[in-house]
């Protein structure tokens, strides 16, 4: 570390990094309880909007909430965290005005407000339009203002500040750039398969056989080519010693998550639609019945959707984290 | 770089180029929005085309004015997805109850007091479709394809071979489901959450029954091209001249009061399931059943096979298949591709060594399953000998058959060396 700060920077202040990793910390539950309102088809259950049943969203009485059905419960759950979400990117944007002094932060976080109002409005639209569209834009959304939240929450870290004056602990020697490609692409192809998860989990009767077997299939696909680049990923990450710990980490993470992920997918299959007819010849899935609704389904349905959340927010993390060490090592090297 | 595209001067305050490319995005996000929210068509019961195409292939093709008519004509008497209605028919009432169709009818919602509507789109149509055709968006990878309401055939049930089902018979596979199939338990559902479902079942097999009737009834017409053919009912003039359409209606409700007299009359039907032989559940009673097994007149090794794992047969298919394919031919099979058909899937036999019934796995639901056969497929029923039947009566008896179900129950116990070193002697 150097006692004198860098000549480019200004004090820093954790408290833009504080609201951006607690917008990550609600946001990720957000897409769990959202992902619950898709399994339990509990879109509709309040049928008003930005109201609940004619009380304003923040006063509708939490007896008549928490004691209510089901249904009600997760979807006015789902409103309050994503109310406070937006309370939260408030807070982030006054952070980012008040104590960053960079000024393409406000943009940025401009953009995140704007993105939070749009995600609003679309559950919102969804609501009063009843529209199962909406709402696949709505979850596709949530997973890509996720990834946003994570993308500020390492622009906004002591890292990234490090980074530039090459006080982090291990600053890579050398970097073919192969690396950062692959983050990207597989953060490509992460955004790919959430937007057809999310078209398969919102399928409906008008949804024909041939769209379904077509999403099924590039579902699969994807899976397996995000799997290949993972793994890529990691041997690449992996491979170079002088490797910055800063990439090698999210990307055995990411490893970890895409093995929880298969295994989870095969799981919502299973406990959706029973074993597949190769396995008819074992006793095993010849008596397996599902029992529609049953918690084991909703939250292993459920985590499959939130797992994939993760993976690209990991994606981002190296992207970003990649970016920022290749420019700053770029700085470093100009006379 | 990065770093050198990002615009370091930026300024928040907004120019009044901005405001206008704010503006024009908003306009596109809205748009957006209508263009999505707006897409959702407006539900409607799908023409049963391949039934159609099945007897255009043997005879001649149906005017297209009248296919629009038999629409028309079901609309009018059972109403749409969203609204269903009750045909005017003695007896509609009492074997459907509208309130009951209603909740389980029309897009999913609940209210405040956790009741639930649209219960058929979402537990059911993802599989069957919203006609209850078997062709719901995930069927094609489902083996097997999920049930098609609209012969009136269902395999488990309580009745005799080409009869309904019971209401219980419909409840009692929506709470259980069917082992070893996509069909899943809705055991979370209430009591009348599922008495709906299967009021639903029940209104889309009557509904799909009435328009094969109307199809059928068209070809004994022998309508043809020409314009001013008699329409089965002129809908569209309902209004204007509701005498003639009215007694249009009268010629030909008869058959949906066919129809619902076939589905009122199983509850009476329900095959009565006799007092098992005092040497049930012993050994003789399995030996007993193991030589009827292998025997000629139950003949169940033809098909389960002589392992009874299923390796009898392994060419036949469902009736629901053969009415509208030769699965043989594959000029015809591509002719139910091209027309949105599922290709045809192979019965295979049960499995009997899994202890993995689909139709219950009770001695009473085996009994019957043997009683009865299953419909549509080509488990046959039994012939059972009448009381005081002649000696040389060669039919089965019940006990015969509860020696059956014995030896059923007890084949995974026992050992494929058993099988092996004694091999049964064909009778």
């Amino acid at each position: 570390m150097t006692d004198t700060p860098h000549p480019t920077l200004q004090p820093h202040s954790a408290w833009p990094h504080r609201a951006a990793k607690l917008l990550v910390c609600v946001v990720f539950p957000l897409i769990w309880v959202g992902g619950l309102v898709t399994t339990y088809e509990a879109g509709m259950a309040v049928p008003d909007w930005p109201n609940t049943y004619g009380w304003n969203l923040l006063l509708y009485p939490w007896t008549s909430w928490l004691t209510g059905p089901w249904d009600l419960m997760i979807e006015h759950g789902h409103r309050l965290l994503g109310s406070l979400a937006g309370l939260i990117t408030i807070g982030l944007v006054v952070a980012a005005f008040v104590c960053d002094s960079r000024r393409w932060m406000r943009p940025v976080v401009i953009g995140m407000l704007l993105l939070v109002i749009l995600q609003g409005c679309l559950g919102g639209a969804r609501v009063l339009m009843d529209a199962r569209r909406l709402a696949m834009l709505h979850g596709c959304l949530a997973h890509a203002f996720f990834g946003l939240a994570v993308a500020l929450a390492v622009v906004t870290s002591k890292w990234w500040r490090d980074e530039i004056t090459g006080d982090s602990k291990d600053s890579p020697t050398q970097d073919s750039g192969k690396l950062g490609r692959l983050a990207l692409f597989t953060g490509a192809l992460a955004i790919v398969q959430i937007f057809l998860g999310a078209w398969l989990r919102h399928f409906t009767w008008y949804d024909t056989v041939g769209t379904f077997r077509v999403l099924l299939w590039m579902h699969l696909f994807t899976a397996a080519a995000i799997s290949i680049h993972v793994l890529l990923l990691w041997r690449v990450a992996g491979k170079d010693a002088d490797r910055h710990s800063a990439l090698k980490r999210p990307t055995q993470g990411l490893l970890l998550l895409v093995c929880v992920q298969i295994g989870l997918g095969c799981g919502t299959w299973v406990l959706n639609y029973s074993w597949p007819a190769m396995f008819g010849r074992y006793q095993f899935a010849a008596r397996h019945v599902n029992l529609d609704g049953s918690m084991v389904q909703a939250l292993i349905t459920t985590a499959h959707v939130a797992v994939g959340s993760l993976i690209l927010a990991l994606t981002v993390q190296t992207s970003v984290r990649w970016f920022r060490i290749r420019w700053c090592r770029m700085k470093r090297n100009t006379p | 770089m990065l770093g050198r595209h990002i615009p370091c001067s930026w300024k928040v305050s907004m120019s009044s180029s901005v405001s206008k490319r704010c503006i024009s995005y908003a306009l596109l996000i809205g748009w957006g929005f209508v263009v999505l929210g707006c897409d959702t068509p407006e539900a409607q019961f799908q023409p049963n085309l391949l039934f159609v195409a099945a007897r255009e292939r043997d005879e001649f093709e149906l005017p297209e004015r009248h296919k629009d008519n038999i629409a028309e004509v079901l609309t009018h008497w059972f109403g749409t997805p969203d609204e269903p209605k009750l045909p005017p028919v003695d007896g509609a009432e009492e074997l459907l109850d509208l309130n009951q169709l209603r909740l389980a009818a029309g897009p999913v919602s609940s209210d405040k007091e956790g009741v639930k509507h649209g219960l058929f789109r979402k537990h059911c149509v993802a599989c069957h479709g919203i006609t209850g055709d078997g062709v719901g968006p995930a069927a094609s990878f489902l083996d097997p394809y999920p049930r098609d309401f609209r012969r009136g055939v269902f395999k488990f049930k309580s009745t005799p071979l080409n009869e309904r089902p019971t209401q219980a018979d419909l409840k009692r596979i929506v709470t259980e489901g069917i082992p070893g199939t996509a069909m899943p338990a809705f055991a979370l559902l209430t009591e009348e959450e599922i008495g709906a479902l299967a009021q639903y079942v029940t209104y889309l097999a009557l509904r799909g029954e009435v328009e094969r009737n109307l199809v059928d009834e068209l070809y004994d017409r022998d309508v043809g091209e020409e314009e001013d053919e008699e329409l089965l009912a002129d809908i569209s003039s309902l209004e204007s001249d509701p005498q003639k359409v009215t007694s249009q209606l009268e010629l030909i409700l008869p058959m949906v009061s066919r129809r619902v007299e076939s589905w009122q009359r199983a509850k009476t039907l329900v095959t009565p399931v006799p007092e098992r032989p005092s040497n049930w559940d012993m050994q003789e009673s399995v030996v007993a059943g193991r030589k009827l097994y292998y025997g000629g007149i139950a003949n169940c090794h033809a098909c389960h096979g002589d392992l009874a794992e299923g390796d009898g047969q392994e060419t036949e298919y469902d009736e629901w298949t053969k009415e509208v394919v030769d699965p043989h031919k594959q000029t015809q099979v591509d002719q139910l591709l091209a027309a949105g058909g599922l290709p045809p899937q192979p019965i295979l036999p049960r499995n009997l060594r899994h202890a993995a019934f689909r139709g219950g796995s009770r001695p009473e639901d085996l009994y019957r399953r043997i009683h009865n056969g299953i419909s549509g497929m080509p488990m046959p029923s039994v012939f059972v000998q009448p009381k005081g039947a002649a000696p040389d009566d060669r039919r089965l008896t019940s006990d015969d058959i509860w020696h059956l179900v014995d030896y059923v129950k007890n084949l995974p116990n026992e050992s494929l060396r058993e099988k092996f070193t004694s091999p049964p002697k064909k009778r």
